[in-house]
């Protein structure tokens, strides 16, 4: 059995020539090569994962290795055959070549590991341990003429798998449960799987696009460096959006998504009140007003029902906001604002805005609402709302004066804070 | 040898229906697996596509490309946001045109309010107030009365120096007067309703 960790380390750090000592502590060795030489691959997949693409030195190096077992028939055969792949593949050997199976520097290793390593390479060519049935393909189009080396799950270029934590890639299963890359990181094997279907046809395609040689001629000489860059760009973008909800990426993609249609409706909005603020004292309201009025009771029924059927992902009509005195256009607007116990939803549409409070605790906000609607000079025409179970929802639907140039983020965070800031006074006391 | 190849016999080959249960397992494993993952992956490359339809300008069509020009996108939108703010807050500020629409707005209610009146008598609509109990410590309250600025406020104050908890409320306005119907919860017993009655009914009535 393989006693010795150092000889064989599968997981290299970035620095190619040290690395393939280095991570022998992290390296649970015993239970790792108690195989016996006849097992089936899976299991011996599920513990050795051999290194990223950038350590092709694989290759190269596994023909070093039979130097010492030439006596295995078996070896000699994989060597063949790997020799011929390597010759096919044009693959440089790398100064770190030496170093995989640390043969040279360790000539005290036994021959008993790699035979078991290589033996393996022998088993019979399937790739029924692999998930993907793209991976025989792409093997065979990226010039890899032995699919036993499937068996070893090779994943020439595992995007996912972390790269600061290397030990799962001995034990097979993905205990990594600090990776960034993948919140919901579950079982080893499915995360394994996909890294190699997705490793491996980006391999792939590396290799068409780039021919054989080494790929200095990208900005990221690593995989690694190209996954560290992704992950800071997600965490930026997680940086910029106001309340992000949940870690993972689907999340922070969706995040980003609403929040830029947030802007864009803001940017609309006030550009239309600047339009407005600027050419409003000329035309003084009489056009608008007629427009308005006429768009009123055509219209406004429309826009509203749009504005209530959308969801957060679509833009209201682009008809909406423009130069007031171009056209008959209707101002229109919406926003939301979360806090932790609270939401409030503001929609305008023309001069009448539709303020939704929904509170999740039990505090009586209404007084204050009230207070801030009078502030902002909001004509109140409607209210209904009251306490479910232990939430209170209230919906408001007011007017704004005439001449009033409120915007809707104005109102959402003028509503919001102080029905926070009630919440946060009226905590202790626990009043109503 | 017989015996020692018996034994071991067993053994291997209970070994390889392990082995092989254990990829049969591993397999069927994997697949549910596998389904989820191609979803979670076609999930993320959905919504990457979706933020790139969003983002006018992209340079390369690489997933760290498209989230470095989302990146961009919205800091310019910031930009933008905080430049009109800004441009609107110094024209708020500005000119004469805004003094007169100031003043508008401060006449528009006042006549609003008269006309309002005037409708209300003339639809008969009355002043009224009912405040009746319906459960233990629960009372329904109507009210109609004129409606002016700053009525509801007016009206929560009432009802916060009252301890009247508001259960649900409905408010409406039409024609110049102003309906709230509201279930209220007390804390502590009231002693006359009729007292109570008037007080409210004198409290929405007044100017503030």
């Amino acid at each position: 059995m393989y006693e010795e960790s150092s000889c064989f380390d599968p997981n290299p750090m970035v620095d190619n020539n040290s690395g393939f000592c280095a991570a022998e502590t992290t390296f649970p060795v015993s239970h790792q090569f108690q195989l016996p030489v006849g097992s089936t691959t899976n299991s011996f997949n599920d513990d050795l994962k051999l290194p990223t693409m950038e350590e092709f030195s694989v290759f190269p190096s596994v023909i070093s290795l039979p130097n010492s077992e030439t006596q295995n028939q078996n070896i000699n055969n994989n060597n063949h055959l790997i020799n011929q792949m390597i010759q096919e593949s044009n693959w440089g050997v790398s100064e770190d070549n030496s170093g995989f199976f640390m043969n040279t520097s360790h000539p005290n290793t036994t021959t008993t590991p790699i035979p078991d390593l290589l033996s393996l390479l022998h088993l019979p060519r399937c790739s029924m341990s692999l998930p993907s049935s793209n991976l025989s393909d792409i093997m065979a189009g990226s010039c890899f003429t032995y699919d036993p080396l499937c068996h070893l799950n090779l994943p020439p270029q595992p995007p996912l798998i972390p790269s600061n934590d290397y030990s799962g890639y001995l034990l097979g299963i993905d205990t990594n449960t600090t990776t960034t890359q993948r919140d919901e990181s579950n079982v080893g094997d499915e995360n394994n799987n996909a890294q190699f279907d997705s490793g491996i046809i980006e391999f792939s395609k590396e290799i068409r696009r780039k021919g054989r040689g080494k790929r200095k001629n990208k900005p990221f000489t690593t995989e690694r460096e190209r996954r560290c860059h992704l992950n800071e760009r997600y965490e930026a973008l997680k940086l910029l959006i106001p309340n992000p909800s949940k870690g993972d990426r689907a999340s922070i993609l969706q995040d980003g998504i609403d929040y830029i249609n947030e802007l864009q409706r803001r940017v609309s909005e006030l550009k239309y009140l600047v339009e407005r603020k600027r050419c409003g004292g000329r035309h003084k309201n009489n056009e608008l007003d007629n427009n308005i009025n006429k768009n009123n009771s055509n219209d406004h029924d429309n826009d509203e029902d749009d504005i209530d059927d959308e969801n957060m992902e679509k833009k209201p009509e682009s008809d909406v906001i423009d130069q007031c005195s171009s056209n008959n256009s209707l101002r229109c607007s919406w926003l939301q604002r979360k806090s932790k116990v609270t939401e409030v939803d503001v929609r305008i549409v023309d001069d009448e805005v539709t303020i939704k409070v929904v509170q999740k605790k039990k505090i009586n906000c209404l007084l204050h609402v009230s207070k801030v609607l009078d502030q902002l000079q909001l004509d109140l025409y409607h209210v209904a709302g009251g306490q479910i179970g232990e939430h209170y929802s209230f919906l408001f639907n007011t007017k704004i004066y005439e001449g009033s140039t409120i915007y809707a983020s104005a109102i959402a965070n003028r509503v919001i804070e102080v029905v926070d800031k009630h919440y946060m006074a009226a905590l202790p006391i626990n009043n109503y | 040898m017989g015996g020692g190849s018996r034994f071991q016999e067993p053994v291997r080959m209970s070994r390889r229906k392990q082995v092989t249960k254990e990829k049969e397992e591993d397999e069927n494993f994997k697949s549910p697996n596998l389904e989820a993952e191609r979803r979670r992956r076609e999930k993320l490359h959905v919504r990457l596509m979706a933020l790139r339809s969003h983002v006018p300008i992209v340079t390369n069509m690489t997933k760290a490309s498209i989230v470095e020009d989302a990146i961009t996108y919205i800091g310019e939108l910031q930009n933008n946001v905080k430049n009109l703010l800004e441009t609107f807050h110094e024209m708020e500020e500005a000119p004469p045109e805004t003094d007169e629409e100031q003043t508008d707005q401060m006449i528009k209610p006042e006549v609003e309010t008269s006309d309002l009146k005037e409708e209300m008598k003339k639809l008969g609509i009355e002043e009224n107030v009912q405040l009746c109990m319906i459960g233990e410590r629960k009372f329904w309250l109507k009210i109609i009365t004129e409606k002016k600025a700053g009525i509801f406020t007016k009206f929560m104050e009432v009802m916060r120096f009252l301890g009247f908890e508001i259960i649900d409320i409905t408010l409406t306005t039409t024609n110049g007067a102003i309906l709230i119907c509201s279930s209220v919860q007390i804390h502590q017993e009231l002693c006359d309703v009729e007292q109570t009655k008037d007080f409210l009914l004198e409290v929405m009535r007044s100017n503030p």
